[in-house]
């Protein structure tokens, strides 16, 4: 099918649909550069402004247009996302991958939560890879870039740790090279539900509110927020929300007694500190308001204390992650759910589509995942990813640690595939064809 | 001691059997079958703990029927008997040759009787049926094992040594039927014609009753008794209570399936050597199990049933805020998420914008799940006053 150019399709809607959506402000008018017209300007989306009925601010009933249709669409390009965006296009269907930010990575690089953990098993001093696959090329594209990895491999004790910049560049290369259809700034809003099937989302952004249609929906929106419009059954959970910043010019080798100078990062003298941050529900903006001003202030304290300590005078706030550090706000109602108990009691799955390395709590061996943590109970045609899987209150300390998200995303994006591929919904797609396609791009399955 | 099953086949299979059977046999039977054989766990138990308990009454039979025939539960019935025997024919040629070295045993069990009287049962922890409970089976701690490899090295170079002259089961059989004689107005022969001139039996029993009660005074009344409360299984009565109580035998230690029951070998004083301590370095007191309550011969440790024994505190949960990962703003709360009674919680502090967690005292058992997995081992268990 040839897909009509996104400012045509737009102008013919905004011109079109006008008398349809009854006014309103979408009007498409021509863009000056000084006096001279350079440029017809492109129809806004919005379907006419929100009006006052009965004292109540209601929005006009109106059509949206339809931006996109695609076989799979991931919603959420943090590292889930981004993972099983790639997945599923080397599977060889089209897919759409829609993020809220202008960059890739989510927590993993706007929220500069540096650190990936549980990649790897350390048994009997040897380094067992778990998480192989499109995780670990990411990772060894990453380490391969100057200044873009410490840590990696198996020659390393401690957890590999990369650079933000560098991740947001790599991941965005393999996107494109993948061919993955990308949507940036673009914050998804609403599902679109044909009975409980899932047919696409709605999202928002600059041009208004539009529609992208899918034949498989995967949610790395990491707080579940498509599976909740979708009216997936899911947890709500509170957790602690912090604010990761980062440190510049520290010196090394000075007494650092009672100041928090946080972890290395690959550049020399930078190092990125963690915060923990108080307790609360991340889906109110209110909370996250609240957070988001207070951590900052706490940070400036710190880093004057930092100054105050002889040697550390020129040490200098780099920067403030421009993502709040949502530890757990949803997990989904899954068919499966990952248990901190099933773990200590090995509990085997026949459906295991990933094995992840070992973490504090989940000492000495790896933990497999199933593929039934990814899909809703009742909703057709929609799988999760990454820290919104069906997992316990003790378990999503694990899976929302970067490489789990690998794990997830990557099995998320292989079985939208599939199931696009196969026509059935991601609940019928053949655990076998799955696992047999994940070990063919190089997961590890035990 | 010529009479035991005779056959070294037979005897063969006994020692193999009976480790086995300890390991193998449910620990009700183990427990009731410990108390039943010996008469010397049963009367100092009674003495210290001042009640007929369980395990006297399980010991009566066996108490008539020593006095009865003399050494007879030796001869024919003694695991360890039967141990040590067939140890004494490793060495073709050894003879018995022990005559010239005292009754140890008996003076053992007058100490340790008398030690009773004074709530402090000695030597105790010398039963040959204790012992080898405890030296018996896959979970055992090496101190038995030690003390067992003691008495089969005796054996083998001395044979015969430990049945009659260390043994305080064998001297309480002893003295049991001398005392029948001075009770009857007859004196009988020793049975080995060992030392006819030694001191006579009422004598003997009272300088070593007298004895063992004087130290048993002392020995309660040392400062460091009075101070310190290591930590024991859930279930543990207060401290002299499970002195007396506790024969040392070993079940819990064996059966505890994490390996956090240990036998005190640097206890504050002497009379707690060997008490039931735990370790939580590598395990924690699980929330399904009780099998040290239900091992416990004597009822030193509660039996409880699960749900019980989970309400009775080991001890109270303690964290080292200046260890703690979370407190230096490292990604952790690891003892949080272990804790299955949730009582750790977090707490932020909006003054210093920081996470500290805390220890709700009347939620936390001191079971211990917290310990192990603190990276920074900031966390300890503190014994509570029981």
């Amino acid at each position: 099918m040839e897909r009509l150019g996104r400012r045509d399709f737009l102008r013919a809607l905004g011109l079109g649909s006008l008398a349809a959506v009854g006014g309103g402000s979408a009007w498409c008018a021509p863009i000056h550069e000084g006096s001279k017209v350079v440029d017809q300007g492109k129809a806004i989306a919005r379907g006419g402004a929100a009006f006052i009925e009965n004292g109540k601010v209601v929005q006009p009933r109106r059509e949206i247009p339809v931006l996109r249709e695609t076989d799979v669409l991931v919603v959420g390009g943090g590292t889930a996302g981004v993972v099983a965006a790639l997945a599923a296009a080397r599977a060889g269907v089209r897919v759409t991958l829609v993020e809220r930010y202008g960059c890739f990575g989510g927590l993993w690089t706007a929220g500069l939560v540096l650190i990936v953990l549980a990649t790897h098993v350390r048994a009997g001093g040897k380094h067992v890879k778990m998480v192989q696959g499109i995780g670990d090329e990411m990772l060894a594209r990453i380490a391969k870039l100057k200044h873009g990895a410490i840590n990696y491999g198996p020659d390393s004790r401690a957890d590999a740790t990369t650079d933000p910049e560098a991740t947001k560049y790599v991941m965005a290369a393999m996107l494109r090279e993948a061919g993955v259809d990308i949507l940036l700034h673009s914050w998804v809003v609403n599902a679109i539900m044909d009975g409980a099937s899932i047919q696409g989302v709605l999202l928002e952004g600059k041009s208004g509110c539009l529609a992208v249609k899918a034949k498989v929906v995967v949610d790395a929106t990491g707080d579940g927020d498509v599976f909740d419009a979708a009216g997936a059954e899911s947890v709500p959970h509170v957790h602690r929300i912090g604010l990761v910043h980062r440190l510049g010019n520290v010196p090394s080798g000075l007494d650092a007694k009672g100041l928090n100078l946080g972890v290395a990062t690959p550049i020399p003298g930078v190092r990125w500190v963690n915060m923990q941050g108080p307790q609360g529900d991340c889906l109110d903006i209110e909370m996250l308001t609240q957070v988001e001003l207070d951590a900052r202030e706490a940070i400036w304290a710190r880093l004057k204390e930092i100054q105050e300590r002889p040697g550390y005078e020129n040490v200098f706030l780099l920067d403030v992650a421009s993502q709040l550090g949502v530890r757990a706000s949803r997990t989904l109602v899954g068919i499966e759910e990952l248990r901190l108990e099933d773990w200590r009691n090995n509990k085997t799955y026949p459906d295991v589509a990933g094995i992840g390395g070992s973490y504090s709590f989940l000492p000495g061996r790896g933990c497999p995942i199933p593929y039934g943590t990814l899909v809703p109970k009742r909703i057709d045609n929609l799988l999760a990813a990454g820290r919104c899987v069906a997992a316990d209150n003790k378990m999503l300390n694990y899976t929302r640690l970067i490489a789990p998200c690998m794990l997830t995303g990557h099995a998320a994006g292989a079985a939208a595939a599939l199931s696009v591929t196969s026509k059935v919904s991601p609940r019928n797609v053949d655990v076998a064809a799955l696992r047999a396609l994940l070990r063919q791009q190089k997961a590890y399955l035990g | 001691m010529r009479s035991w099953p005779g056959r070294s086949s037979g005897r063969l299979v006994l020692l193999v059997g009976l480790p086995l059977a300890v390991v193998l046999l449910p620990p009700a039977v183990v427990r009731v079958g410990l108390s039943a054989l010996s008469p010397f766990l049963g009367l100092s138990s009674a003495l210290a703990g001042r009640a007929a308990g369980i395990t006297l009454v399980c010991s009566l039979p066996m108490t008539a029927l020593v006095l009865w025939r003399r050494r007879f539960f030796c001869r024919f019935l003694c695991p360890m008997g039967w141990i040590v025997e067939t140890c004494g024919k490793v060495r073709p040629g050894a003879r018995y040759a022990y005559a010239r070295i005292p009754r140890l045993g008996q003076w053992a069990v007058l100490l340790t009787l008398g030690g009773a009287i004074a709530t402090c049962p000695l030597f105790l922890f010398l039963d040959p049926l204790a012992l080898l409970a405890g030296a018996a089976g896959a979970g055992t701690h090496w101190a038995y094992a030690v003390a067992f490899a003691g008495i089969v090295a005796v054996s083998t170079i001395l044979p015969g040594l430990w049945c009659a002259r260390l043994c305080p089961l064998g001297g309480l059989q002893d003295l049991a039927v001398d005392l029948r004689g001075v009770l009857a107005r007859r004196r009988i022969e020793p049975a080995d014609g060992a030392n006819p001139e030694g001191t006579p039996v009422a004598r003997r029993a009272f300088i070593g009753l007298c004895g063992g009660a004087a130290t048993g005074v002392l020995a309660t009344r040392l400062p460091a008794n009075t101070g310190t409360i290591p930590l024991r299984p859930p279930g543990a009565p207060d401290e002299a209570t499970m002195t007396t109580l506790c024969v040392r035998c070993g079940s819990c230690v064996r059966v505890c399936p994490s390996g956090i029951i240990r036998p005190d070998l640097a206890p504050p004083d002497f009379t707690r050597l060997l008490l039931p301590t735990l370790s939580f370095a590598e395990g924690h007191c699980l929330d399904d199990c009780s099998r040290c309550g239900e091992a416990c011969p004597t009822g030193a440790i509660a039996h409880l049933p699960v749900a019980a024994k989970n309400e009775r505190p080991i001890g109270l949960a303690r964290i080292d805020q200046k260890a703690c990962l979370l407190s230096h703003e490292v990604e952790c709360g690891v003892c949080v998420t272990m804790c299955k009674r949730n009582a750790i919680v977090e707490e932020f502090s909006k003054e210093t914008y920081s996470v500290a967690v805390r220890v709700l005292e009347d939620q936390c058992n001191g079971c211990g799940a917290c310990v192990a997995v603190c990276p920074p081992r900031a966390i300890h268990v503190e014994p509570t006053k029981r």
